[in-house]
Parts: structure tokens; C-alpha cells; sequence
């Protein structure tokens, strides 16, 4: 029974980290620090702007910087908040950002 | 023999005892120094409660404290159980619990260190004697071997431009600028980035096998050391998590070591007593080679000359003997440990120091220096500390001369 649980733990994680070849993102797949996102984020509500710390408060993220996971995880983030906690808040976003110093590209909410 | 240890063996409350413990040597000395982490980093207190969670059935608790409070509660106190010896295995189901459920619980808790503590916690809470420590050790390769592979598909790890970019933020050393200047375009950066790949490859394969497991672990080791000198970051709790994980590769003694010493040397005597002090497990047993019904084939003239220490058919003397005393003895990794968590100044960045400081001792670089060192004492053994009573007669030359 234990080592059936402790085989499955381990399945999970290699069923995981097969799934992440097909997708974009890299949630519980074992990339740690492998990407390097330099982004901004620039958010709009009712026609407002909101702050760093309004946008820090909204997504627990820095509304600037560099993040060391796949700008998928964070626009799976961005996408998961805007269409649960804040969907009627009609929020307007637009991710900058520059994959491992790549040039530049543009992610925005609502999607098209 | 192996009875012999058993029956010395008591349920103790004492944080560096292990003797008694539902999990074996090294498995428990694994779960312990993790706790140490935890406590000592505070990560049980970055247990998030409910927000943007990665199972949606998760978001029914938000707003509700009591589950980011049971988690942190949940940790804090397994890892005082594992610590404590109380219900160990119990213990480490909980701490990885609740870690793997702080992982699922909100995505910006995320972080591959973290869930690798719950990961590697979940699974020593499930051992089984009949299993013994093959899913942690599958767990430490299947993260490298994952990593590597990710690393290996990525086309910016390959040209190199991941590193490149990564360096100009992460990176506070200016030799590393120096030497990529002074090389042709990308060539520095392209070959940190294959390195990287190739050193997790080996550590992921090293590992599988007897053989190669020594090679992987140095290799594991410097790749830590390598990242955090550079960077100056622990990356989480990756840079004391990884390397405690490699002990649950090692083969524990499974019955007493012995050692065999000069009994007429007063200072050898008195080594004896200050090691013994620390032995808590009572695993070595120390032995005039005067008195030892079995030398395991070594000549009185080599034992008057050096110390040795036999295990399990392996014979270790001189500094070999005492390095093997000390990466016997589960105290030494509760120093390194220490002295590695120790907050650093802005200034004095000691980490990396105290790493190399402790990689290059217990390094076969090292040996020149340590066997000098020890040839040094050992021939003046008799004049150090020349008033100390021995154990056994003095040997008859000096007693003829008298």
C-alpha cells in the first residue's frame, strides 16, 4: 500500500513532466530557474490605471521584473485570476515581456 | 553485531539521535537535516493560504484562514516531530502533506524547490523496510534527469542565450564579465549552458548506479557550489535540499566500525575520548591494536604507526580514517549545515566560502595535505600531551631502557 502511494507520487511526476513536453507551460514538471522572463505588466480598470502595488495586490506578482518561469505559468496566472476572482472587474492587461532576452512580445486580456 | 547495535538502540528525544527511529540510517539524518531547513528558514511560515490554486475544488477555502494555518501549523510542527523522534514516519507524511498541498493550493506559492521538499518528505513517510530508500533516490534523478532534459529541448539553452540573459541579472561577479569579454561572442555563456546540461545528465544517470554514485554526487555538489558562487542565491532551498538528498544514496554502516589505535600514546587516548564524546550513536568502538583479538590482517608495525579504521571489510587510516569518522558521525552535517544557513552579510558572502571550505576538506584534493598534517602529529604523538596516561604497558623497548 505504501509503495504503491510512493509509485504513484512518482508516476504523477513523470506523467507531468511528459504532459509539459506538448504544452507551453511548466507547472509541477521540474524546470527550476530555466527560463529567464524579463516582462512588464500594465493594467487598466474602468479606464483607470492601477499602480505597482494595485497590480502586486491583484496577482501577487511584481508588475515588473524578471521572472524565472515560462511567461505561460504567468500568463496562467494573469488568465486564471481575471476570469475567477476579478471576472467583474472587466480588467484591460498587457504583459510585455522578452523571453530569455528575446525580442519583445505582447500578451493581452481580454483575449481575442 | 548488527543485534549488538539494536539493542543499544532507544527511542530518544534528543534531536541528534537517530537510534530507535522508524526510519533507518541515512533516511532519518535526510528527514532531520530537511527539518533543519524548515525551522531554520522559516519556510513553514510561506505556506500560502488559498489563491489562484492549480486544483480549482481548492478555491472553495478562500477567505477561509483555517487551511493556509493548518498547513504552516501542519509543518511547523512535523518537522519538530522529526526532529524530536516522535512518530517519524507519521511526521514526514504531514510536513510532505503539506507542502505538496501548499503546491496545489496557490500558484504563486509555487516553486520547484518547495514541492521537491514535499515530494522527498511524502516519500520517506511511506517507507517500508521491504522498499528501503529507492523512491527518494528516484526522486532526486527523476528532478535532474527532468531538468536536464528540459534544458537539452530548449533551443535558447542550446544557443547559449538563456545564460547570456540570465547572467546580466543573476550573476554578481565580475570575473565571469571579464572572462566572456575576453573570449569570442557566446562562447562563454554557450559552454555554462552545456555544462550545466551535461553535469545534471551525469548526476541523473551517476546515481543509478553503485560505481559512478560517488562521481555523481561530487558532481551534484559542484554544480550547487558552482550556481551559488556565482549567483550568491540558494535557489529556494535547492542548495542545502539537493545535496542532503545525496545522503540517502550512501551505504550507513549497518553494524560498529571499529578503530584501531596505538593504546600507548596518551594523546592518542585523549583523541579517543574527544571523539568519543560526540560518537552519540556509540557507533565507533575504539580499540588499543595492544589489545584487539583481530588486526583484520593489518601488521602491528603499520597500527604503531597510524590509526585505522575498519567497516564492513573496508579499511580507512591515517586522515582517511578520521574524514570517514567524521562523514560517519550525523553531528558533522548538522555543523556544515549550521554554518551554511547562517544568515550572511551583504558584504561577506561566506556561504560560497564555507561550501568550498567544506567541499575541498572532504575533497581527495585535500589528502596531500591532510596526511602531511596528520603524519606531522602522528610522529610527535608521544611528546603532545606527553603526560596523559595509556591505555596499555608501555612497549617493551622503552621498558628495557628503564
Amino acid at each position: 500500500m505504501m509503495r504503491m502511494a510512493g509509485i504513484c507520487l512518482l508516476l504523477l511526476q513523470i506523467v507531468s513532466v511528459i504532459h509539459a513536453r506538448f504544452v507551453p507551460s511548466r507547472w509541477l514538471a521540474w524546470a527550476p530557474n530555466d527560463y529567464a522572463i524579463g516582462y512588464k505588466m500594465q493594467v487598466q480598470i474602468d479606464g483607470r490605471a492601477l499602480s505597482a502595488d494595485e497590480i502586486g495586490n491583484r496577482y501577487h506578482l511584481l508588475s515588473e521584473g524578471v521572472y524565472e518561469n515560462p511567461v505561460q505559468n504567468m500568463v496562467d496566472i494573469m488568465r486564471q485570476r481575471e476570469q475567477t476572482y476579478g471576472r467583474n472587474d472587466h480588467a484591460q492587461v498587457v504583459l510585455v515581456y522578452r523571453p530569455n532576452g528575446g525580442s519583445p512580445q505582447e500578451w493581452r486580456w481580454p483575449e481575442k | 553485531m548488527a543485534r549488538e547495535m539494536k539493542s543499544t538502540d532507544a527511542m530518544s528525544r534528543n534531536p541528534f539521535r537517530f537510534g530507535g527511529s522508524e526510519l533507518p540510517m541515512p533516511l532519518i539524518l535526510v528527514a532531520k537535516l530537511l527539518a533543519v531547513c524548515i525551522l531554520g528558514r522559516f519556510l513553514w511560515r510561506d505556506l500560502p493560504d488559498p489563491f489562484l490554486p492549480m486544483v480549482p475544488v481548492l478555491d472553495l477555502f478562500r477567505g477561509a484562514p483555517y487551511l493556509g494555518w493548518g498547513l504552516r501549523v501542519a509543518a511547523l510542527l512535523g518537522s519538530v516531530a522529526v526532529l524530536l523522534n516522535y512518530r517519524v514516519r507519521t511526521a514526514c507524511l504531514v510536513i510532505g502533506s503539506a507542502f505538496l498541498l501548499g503546491t496545489l493550493t496557490s500558484r504563486i506559492y509555487f516553486e520547484n524547490n518547495r514541492m521537491f521538499l514535499g515530494c522527498v518528505f511524502f516519500l520517506l513517510g511511506l517507507y517500508e523496510q521491504r522498499t528501503g530508500p529507492w523512491m527518494v533516490r528516484v526522486q532526486v534523478m527523476l528532478v535532474f534527469f527532468s531538468a536536464a532534459l528540459n534544458k537539452l529541448l530548449d533551443a535558447s539553452w542550446r544557443s547559449g542565450h538563456f545564460f547570456d540573459y540570465w547572467s546580466h541579472f543573476a550573476i554578481n561577479k565580475s570575473l565571469y564579465f571579464q572572462v566572456a569579454a575576453a573570449l569570442p561572442v557566446m562562447f562563454l555563456p554557450r559552454f555554462m549552458s552545456w555544462m550545466t546540461i551535461g553535469m545534471e545528465f551525469g548526476v541523473a544517470l551517476g546515481l543509478m548506479f553503485r560505481r559512478t554514485r560517488l562521481a555523481a554526487t561530487w558532481i551534484g555538489l559542484l554544480l550547487a557550489l558552482g550556481m551559488n558562487a556565482l549567483t550568491e542565491r540558494t535557489f529556494g532551498v535547492f542548495f542545502y535540499a539537493m545535496p542532503i538528498c545525496y545522503l540517502a544514496f550512501v551505504e550507513w554502516p549497518r553494524s560498529k566500525v571499529k578503530v584501531l589505535y596505538d593504546g600507548d600514546c596518551g594523546f592518542c587516548e585523549r583523541t579517543r575520548r574527544f571523539m568519543a564524546r560526540f560518537d552519540l550513536e556509540k557507533l565507533f568502538v575504539w580499540e588499543p591494536f595492544q589489545q584487539a583479538k583481530d588486526l583484520f590482517g593489518i601488521s602491528q608495525e603499520s597500527l604503531r604507526q597510524r590509526l585505522y579504521l575498519v567497516t564492513e571489510g573496508k579499511k580507512y587510516s591515517g586522515f582517511g580514517a578520521f574524514k570517514m569518522m567524521l562523514l560517519y558521525n550525523p553531528l558533522t552535517y548538522f555543523v556544515m549545515l549550521t554554518a551554511l544557513m547562517l544568515p550572511q552579510s551583504v558584504y561577506l558572502h561566506h556561504r560560497s566560502w564555507v561550501a568550498i571550505f567544506f567541499l575541498l576538506f572532504f575533497s581527495p584534493l585535500f589528502v596531500p595535505v591532510g596526511e602531511t598534517a596528520y603524519a606531522l602529529v602522528a610522529q610527535n604523538r608521544h611528546r603532545i600531551l606527553s603526560g596523559e596516561s595509556c591505555v596499555v604497558e608501555p612497549p617493551s623497548h622503552s621498558s628495557n631502557r628503564a
